[in-house]
């Protein structure tokens, strides 16, 4: 399956794209939530978005909730990225029908947890 | 072969009657010397400048290197194109030789009977039947410092 | 460095780009305070290197981070005002993040001095903010929507919503309340410019480019061979033609690769323009303008200095005082503009300050008092020569030499390091109004138009934009002649003295006899300018220019090396490096104040009418205010009291018999002014009168540059100068026609007096 990663900071790109190709996602990139639209609607293969909640353009909970007022996007399953100091959004954010949240920093073992709570994950993979 | 140590594959080249080597891996490709453009004022290692497909290669004469001889007339020869730390550099030899798998038994530190500016550009050397390789230390291939550049260099920024 | 995790290097430069973010939006917060915008991306680089180093496990930075971001949420969210000491404080922690990451970039960890007091008042102005902000909120009629919905969140239920308490947060959803946040959300990115273009762009490593950029030099050379080839075959041609299309295409594309924008190097400036100004007690704001032009990324670097010098001008030099201004009805706040634009195929950088501008006389004072110019010669100059004076080795304008740009460098370093790119640096100004700097800088240096000379019969290349001229020295012939002061050659070249070097001897080479006829290359490099003796020039082409290596690089006489058409290696010459040889000569042989004319910035040409004088002299004017030229029959000549005058276009011309006005050496004068009855008359407007000057044969119109001048011997001549390697007395016309005394008559409206 491939995972969607949306985040403007290139480095952060990079950390969860290792993670989450180091547990067996294929990872695209977008910098902004217009261009995860973008990335999206180009490639059906992606099953799974992690979306940070700061994000110019398009911010992460319009994104999700554009990505939730589109029905053939139904199946996507969305995990907000957000930080401590953030956590009274993920309120809006469940609200606005993200699947999952995770606060930064998070280790590879989190993640992998909400990825297999989700249903994500082969448990192979975990551990 | 009976016991066997890790062997390394040497370039092997001869340079006025020496046979020198480095390791394969630091050799980028061999060309025939052509085309040389003299460089006025350079320490006199160099040889000059090359055109190798577009990159201008510092040409140093490995003879002059290794003070081994005076014969200033350029001659004919062939160019190693080295990857070295202080960037690309052409050495001119005499000669391309064979590689040789080496490994460390057959190697010594600088034998005594080597003598001159020669052991303080060598690594050390391995014996070969009728002959001694002698294996050249890359970092220190770099030109003496100093001397012509140098001094040159020191007066014409003075003022 | 190399062993960087490379997520770590990515993480390095993307914060350090944020930084620079920073560091301008801070300084635009200050003028408007209000701007969410600002704030909000603020808070996001911000965020963003807290929330990476969780990961990368920089605990020091992130603690650091974690309490410059909780301030700016309080500044986001309209708890606090963003004052003058917010803002300082927060380009404090941008500094001290940028030392951080620089410790990591030096050794892997983030540790080391932990910015203990910085962190402890980020956090205690924060904390600050909630008490007395939120007694003040409710005081407050008008707020803008967005912080009045973020206040609305934060305000009511003040303390932080946990998920458990999540429902309740949800119920309360007005429409008010989702819609604001949304909004503050969504404003600053609407304005924003678009950034989503980013995945289109790949990251490539700068030698890559470099080689490529070698590669496509390499395939203009094959390309030249081949169009040089005459090929009769039509198939041939037109692939020829193809390639050469191709090629080219190719090559501006690579060019293209290496471009990149100005902003790189501008970023710094709001905030250099803020410290500076603090510092010494000014108002500034800095506007930039173009910061998207594009340039190649070596010249990018090697204007970072000279600009950066002219901006630290503008702040301390150029701006007034708030007071000064005020008194001289202006704005406190001095503003300060660097705009960046393409021009016919270079790139312009202006520096324009609205300051007390610079004073033209007070220059030239100064130039006369510092011995940099002989006074005849400065009195000479017009406005912008003299402005231009200020480029000159040792001139300093300051008053007194202050802590920010006093550093002993002045602006002839600026002008020579722009020079050293090939570039041109030119300024105009008003007193009173302001200054402007203006950087001519070519788009790229890898390919440039050279000279490529024969020396000992090796090829040479020179930089064609330092070449002024080419001249050939014959021995005992016509032409230029080599002469030696103090055992050194020099050229008399129209006059004034050029100090020789040659190329042979430079080199070393063995046969260092030059040539009996060489050619001598007229080289300006700085504020010097000397000749270069060489064989021959061989040709004039656009070269590829490559580094030598570490081997080479300290040789001065060389700038790199690049490749002919033939394929084979020639050297570029340095002719920076050339010029200091040539001056140590010059110096050493103590020819230097014969030879060391002043040169200005720009070729200071100037129009004379020349004319023979008695004994086989030379005179000359000014073609400036020269009218005409004209011949009259000595008949037409008629006397009014003791002035001649003639009929000239209905009017009545008087006529100044300028060398009979001359004190002393009269012999010959009548036989002068007339040539087989016919008098030569420069016609010229004198003191708002038009006057002719009875002159002798005229012996030619030069336009050039003088570099001799001495002081005048006699009255009526302005000065002596070598023109054409003629001493010549260059006359005051002005004092001419005072000193002839004409009727007033003759000036009023003429005509009446004579019917």
């Amino acid at each position: 399956m491939r995972a969607l990663i949306i985040d403007d900071s290139r480095a952060m790109r990079s950390i969860l794209s290792r993670l989450m190709t180091g547990l067996g996602f294929e990872v695209v990139t977008a910098s902004n939530g217009l261009e995860g639209m973008e990335r999206l609607q180009e490639d059906d293969g992606i099953g799974l978005a992690l979306v940070d909640w700061n994000l110019p353009e398009m911010n992460g909970l319009e994104f999700v909730q554009s990505v939730r007022s589109d029905p053939s996007f139904e199946t996507i399953r969305l995990i907000m990225v957000t930080t401590e100091t953030e956590k009274e959004r993920v309120v809006a954010a469940l609200d606005a029908g993200v699947d999952e949240y995770v606060m930064k920093p998070f280790t590879e073992a989190i993640l992998a947890e909400k990825l297999s709570f989700l249903g994500l994950l082969p448990k192979v993979n975990r551990g | 072969m009976t016991k066997t140590t890790p062997k390394s594959s040497f370039a092997t080249f001869r340079v006025a009657e020496h046979l020198c080597c480095v390791e394969v891996g630091e050799v980028q490709e061999i060309v025939p010397l052509r085309g040389l453009t003299p460089v006025p004022l350079a320490p006199e290692e160099v040889l000059g400048l090359m055109n190798l497909r577009g990159r201008i290669l510092t040409i140093i004469d490995l003879a002059r290197v290794l003070k081994l001889e005076d014969d200033r007339t350029m001659r004919e020869g062939t160019i190693l194109v080295l990857d070295t730390s202080r960037g690309d550099l052409g050495l001119r030899v005499d000669s391309t030789s064979d590689v040789l798998q080496l490994g460390d038994e057959d190697f010594e530190e600088t034998p005594n009977t080597l003598k001159g500016e020669i052991r303080q550009r060598i690594r050390g050397a391995y014996k070969l039947k009728d002959s001694l390789l002698l294996h050249l230390n890359l970092d220190e291939l770099g030109v003496t410092k100093g001397r012509k550049t140098g001094e040159e260099g020191d007066a014409r920024t003075d003022h | 460095m190399s062993d960087v995790d490379p997520i770590i290097q990515e993480f390095l430069v993307e914060s350090l780009e944020n930084l620079e973010e920073v560091d301008r939006d801070l300084v635009g917060l200050e003028k408007d305070p209000e701007n969410s915008e600002k704030i909000n991306r603020i808070f996001r680089a911000i965020h963003t290197i807290k929330g990476t180093c969780g990961f990368l496990e920089f605990s020091l930075l992130e603690s650091l981070a974690h309490s410059g971001e909780h301030l700016l949420s309080k500044l986001r969210d309209g708890k606090l005002e963003v004052s003058s000491g917010t803002t300082s404080l927060l380009l404090r922690l941008a500094d001290a993040i940028r030392d951080i990451l620089k410790r990591v970039e030096a050794s892997g960890s983030d540790s080391g001095e932990d910015f203990e007091e910085l962190r402890e008042k980020l956090l205690a102005t924060a904390s600050r903010a909630s008490d007395e902000r939120v007694a003040e909120n409710i005081n407050e009629k008008e707020e803008k929507p967005d912080t009045q919905a973020q206040k609305a969140v934060s305000g009511g239920k003040q303390p932080k919503i946990s998920l458990a308490g999540a429902e309740t947060e949800q119920k309360r959803p007005s429409s008010e309340h989702s819609s604001g946040t949304r909004l503050a959300g969504r404003t600053p990115a609407t304005s924003q410019k678009p950034s989503s273009l980013n995945e289109t762009f790949v990251r490539v490593d700068v030698r890559i480019l470099d080689r490529l950029m070698n590669l496509v030099g390499e395939l203009v050379l094959t390309r030249n061979q081949l169009l040089g080839s005459q090929t009769t075959d039509p198939v041939e041609a037109s692939a020829i033609q193809q390639l050469n299309h191709i090629t080219g295409e190719l090559q501006a594309g690579i060019m293209q690769t290496r471009m990149q924008p100005v902003s790189k190097i501008l970023g710094r400036f709001p905030r250099l323009v803020r410290d500076l100004a603090t510092s010494c007690n000014k108002k500034a704001e800095l506007t930039i303008e173009g910061q998207e032009t594009e340039l190649d990324r070596s010249l990018i670097e090697a204007i970072r200095d000279p600009l950066t010098h002219l901006v630290r001008n503008a702040v301390d030099h150029g701006l007034e005082t708030p007071s000064e201004r005020k008194e001289a009805s202006k704005p406190e706040l001095g503003r300060i503009w660097i705009r960046a634009f393409h021009e016919s195929g270079q790139v312009t950088l202006e520096i324009e300050d609205d300051g007390r501008g610079i004073d033209f006389e007070e220059i030239r004072e100064k130039a006369i008092e510092k011995g940099i110019v002989p006074r005849s010669y400065a009195e000479q100059l017009d406005r912008d020569e003299c402005l231009r004076l200020l480029f000159t080795p040792g001139f300093s304008t300051s008053q007194s030499v202050s802590n920010i740009s006093g550093r002993g460098v002045g602006l002839d370093v600026v002008r020579s390091n722009i020079e050293k790119v090939n570039g041109m640096i030119d300024l105009e100004s008003q007193p009173g109004k302001g200054t402007v700097f203006r950087l001519r800088i070519p788009l790229t240096l890898a390919i440039m138009p050279a000279i490529v000379l024969r020396c000992a019969g090796q090829l040479y290349a020179i930089p064609q934009s330092s070449v002024k001229e080419l001249v050939r020295a014959d021995e005992g012939g016509e032409g230029h002649r080599i002469e030696k002061i103090h055992g050194a050659p020099v050229l008399r070249l129209r006059g004034s003295l050029l100090p020789l070097l040659s190329l042979r001897k430079e080199l070393q080479l063995d046969s260092d006899d030059d040539p009996a006829s060489p050619s001598i290359l007229v080289v300006q490099a700085g504020d010097r300018r000397f000749g270069l003796i060489i064989d021959d020039v061989e040709d004039t082409q656009e070269i590829v220019v490559k580094p030598l290596g570490s081997m080479l690089e300290r040789i001065p006489i060389y700038a790199g090396a690049t490749i002919m058409g033939d394929g084979k290696v020639a050297l570029i010459l340095d002719t920076l490096g050339l010029a200091q040889r040539a001056h140590v000569i010059a110096e050493s042989s103590e020819i230097r104040n014969q030879v060391e004319a002043p040169v200005l910035l720009n070729e200071m040409k100037e129009g004379f009418l020349i004319f023979r004088s008695p004994d086989d002299g030379r005179m000359a004017v000014h073609l400036g205010p020269l009218i005409r030229l004209e011949k009259f029959r000595e008949e037409k000549v008629e006397h009014l009291g003791g002035t001649r005058a003639i009929q000239y276009r209905g009017d009545i011309l008087p006529l100044v018999p300028v060398l009979e006005l001359l004190p002393e050496r009269r012999k010959n004068v009548r036989a002068l002014e007339k040539v087989e009855g016919e008098i030569n008359v420069a016609i010229f407007e004198s003191g708002g009168q038009t006057v002719g000057l009875l002159i002798g044969p005229v012996v030619d119109i030069v336009e050039e540059e003088i570099e001799v001048r001495r002081p005048a011997s006699r009255d009526g001549v302005s000065q002596v100068i070598v023109v054409d390697g003629r001493v010549t007395e260059l006359l005051d016309v002005d004092d001419l026609v005072n000193k002839a005394d004409l009727p007033l008559a003759v000036e009023a409206p003429a005509g009446k007096e004579t019917t």
